[in-house]
């Protein structure tokens, strides 16, 4: 145990994971604080260059770009009334009007530490069940993986309940895609019509750019008004929200929980958390008729249980190996560039490693929460640059993440189309995020299902007489049943 | 203010996203299952019989042959949606606006497109340069203030991506027109 520790500061005590903590920080909270911009959309720039470093560095950069977006989102929230990133909705509530009752600093300080509470708790979190789930996995075969993975695809549909049946196509056209290329055991070649550029499969870098940064460039590029950001923030009371989030600790712990749980559903993450942390906290709340007008309460309930949900939900990937959202999908393909294996034998044979990353998660948390404290009068600044030429720059850096990873026209080109597609869903209310999932997913589901299917000899028996990989399946089948019955018991609801 | 109570409905009321048209949406729905249906349709011509009998579920068009059968089952009620309201006055004009504003984004593609061809013959900076200012023009910022901002900002990137980071362009054809010289002392700039 001591000895992993001792392992683990040896591993972040390099330049390169201390420089990647520090931009991966700085670039999480520019992406906050910039309306318009996605980490999703970040970090697939951020991708490609993640890819050349060494593992743990790679890792970092990218979750500094999720977790500190996470933070940072709050800036424009708070001050402007808009979300710097879709999680942040509800920050809005009782952040703004704080806010407006003339606590901007009082608001934001509290949102910071609320976030550095739950981000605390939730790498606490990821530290006691990322070792236990993958200890449980050790005793997983390919039925098991196969059924856990069907369990993490339903729960990604569900997630997106304002729109399941285009979740359920997007996801499937997703593993279609995945499909395309060099399959084995036959090795034979699909969907390749002997295009040779075709036979890798499609590229989910390029296919990630496309669909979260370059298409919401198209609509920064769109965008003709630019935020109106308070110009002269006093720094009063920056670090008052330090002592102010305690006041709160039923809140806390009913919010962290419910973070932490929450991130280990795939797919289900910060949303499903900070609507349900939000919802009790007003129920059980003295002041409830407060909240929605700048309930103190209301904005650490929200910010907690956001970054509650951040080190959890790598839980699946680094126990199980599997990726529960695009995002750590893009984590995905940085351990396997590296050929670390996520799964039960990664805590095996890298300890060095997963103390390394709980380490930096920990000094992710407080570089960000330093910076924020430090420079937030500049910070906010950035919520009011014009979105035109944030748009602009993405389409530029979008090009240089997509192209030079393999410097293959063809990857540019994927780009470009899925791009256009990006567009179009995003425009019509058709979610992007299943895809993606379904492209990683998918042929990893494929695999599983065949190896188990061989197994047994073609028995498909084998996922109900093996406990359990039949335990998995029915909490697939109990999901989607329990999700039919209470849509048909309440059709309108949302 | 009035009292609001929270909803994950809320999470679709973000700035930056499109006003969602139901008829638009399934029409949109309906081309991406119209896709799945034609991929269906040529999958006997887009996969090989296995080598080995394996049983059909090892076979190589088994999975793509479940992942398209799923991916038409879902996306049944929305199609079913579109088709029966398309008979409805007014719905074409509703439906057609899951294409609004999907010319400018094609324009942007095609300068997208331009802008990759451009960088193999003018090198990355001269290309990003005259992408960024025609993105900035069409875009609507026009001025000499927005002229200098583009400027920085690719300034900005190269150095941050080509000087700092040393990522690889090959050295653009431009060049052959000048003495080696200028090649050699730029290269690493362009």
């Amino acid at each position: 145990m001591i000895d992993s520790i001792v392992l683990g500061f040896q591993e972040v005590a390099q330049w390169q994971v201390i420089a990647a903590l520090l931009i991966g920080a700085i670039a999480g909270i520019l992406v906050g604080a910039v309306p318009g911009m996605e980490p999703a959309g970040a970090m697939a720039i951020a991708l490609p260059f993640s890819l050349t470093m060494e593992p743990l560095p790679g890792i970092i950069l990218l979750l500094g770009c999720y977790g500190g977006a996470w933070y940072g989102g709050a800036i424009p929230a708070i001050l402007i009334r808009v979300p710097g990133t879709p999680v942040n909705v509800l920050t809005t509530y009782d952040g703004y009007p704080l806010a407006q009752q003339g606590h901007p600093m009082r608001a934001l300080s509290l949102a910071y530490s609320s976030s550095f509470v739950g981000g605390i708790i939730s790498i606490l979190a990821l530290v006691f069940l990322a070792p236990f789930m993958a200890k449980v996995a050790s005793n997983f075969g390919p039925p098991e993986f196969a059924m856990v993975m069907l369990l993490a695809a339903i729960s990604v549909v569900l997630a997106h309940h304002q729109n399941i049946p285009a979740a359920i196509l997007t996801f499937a056209i997703g593993a279609f895609l995945g499909t395309i290329g060099f399959e084995s055991p036959h090795h034979t070649l699909r969907y390749t019509f002997d295009q040779d550029w075709l036979t890798g499969g499609i590229p989910m870098v390029p296919m990630v750019i496309g669909l979260f940064a370059i298409s919401q460039a198209f609509v920064l590029l769109e965008t003709k008004t630019a935020p109106n950001v308070p110009k002269d923030l006093s720094t009063v009371g920056r670090f008052s929200g330090l002592f102010e989030v305690f006041k709160y600790r039923a809140t806390v712990i009913r919010s962290s929980l419910l973070g932490v749980v929450m991130g280990l559903l795939p797919g289900v993450g910060e949303f499903g958390a900070q609507f349900l942390s939000y919802s009790l906290a007003r129920r059980f709340s003295k002041k409830p008729e407060e909240f929605g007008k700048g309930s103190p309460e209301g904005l650490v309930a929200s910010e907690v249980s956001i970054n509650a949900c951040t080190s959890t939900v790598l839980v699946p990937l680094l126990a199980l190996g599997i990726p529960a959202d695009p995002l750590m999908a893009m984590l995905l393909a940085v351990f396997m560039i590296h050929n670390i294996i996520p799964g039960p034998q990664l805590f095996i044979e890298h300890p060095d490693f997963i103390s390394g990353l709980y380490i930096s998660l920990f000094m992710l948390n407080i570089f960000v929460m330093i910076l924020l404290l430090t420079f937030t009068k500049y910070v906010v600044k950035l919520s009011s640059i014009t979105p035109r030429i944030i748009g602009a720059s993405i389409m530029i850096l979008g090009f240089v993440g997509s192209y030079t990873q393999n410097f293959r026209v063809t990857d540019a080109l994927f780009t470009l189309a899925f791009a256009v597609v990006g567009r179009f869903m995003l425009k019509n209310g058709i979610p992007a995020f299943p895809m993606v999932v379904g492209l990683v997913l998918g042929p990893m589901l494929e695999g599983r299902l065949k190896q188990a299917l061989s197994i047994s000899s073609g028995d498909p028996t084998i996922f109900l007489t093996r406990p359990i990989a039949a335990t998995f399946l029915a909490l697939s089948i109990t999901a989607v049943v329990v999700f039919s019955w209470s849509h048909l018991r309440h059709p309108k609801a949302k | 203010m009035t009292e609001h109570i929270a909803t994950i409905a809320d999470a679709d009321s973000e700035a930056f996203e499109d006003e969602i048209i139901p008829e638009a949406s399934h029409l949109a729905t309906a081309l991406i299952w119209a896709f799945a249906l034609i991929a269906l349709v040529v999958l006997p011509l887009a996969t090989v019989p296995g080598k080995r009998d394996l049983g059909w579920v090892q076979e190589p068009w088994s999975w793509p042959f479940i992942t398209l059968v799923v991916a038409l089952i879902g996306g049944f009620g929305p199609l079913r949606s579109y088709v029966i309201a398309r008979r409805e006055p007014g719905f074409a004009a509703k439906a057609n606006l899951a294409f609004e504003g999907m010319g400018r984004a094609l324009i942007y593609a095609a300068g997208f497109l331009a802008y990759v061809g451009g960088v193999s013959v003018l090198g990355f900076t001269i290309a990003s340069a005259i992408f960024m200012q025609a993105l900035l023009y069409i875009s609507g910022l026009h001025g000499r203030r927005w002229v200098l901002i583009g400027f920085a900002v690719v300034f900005a990137i190269v150095m941050a991506f080509r000087v700092g980071l040393g990522i690889w362009f090959p050295l653009p054809p431009l060049m052959q027109l000048f003495p080696d010289w200028v090649g050699n002392t730029l290269g690493a700039y362009l």
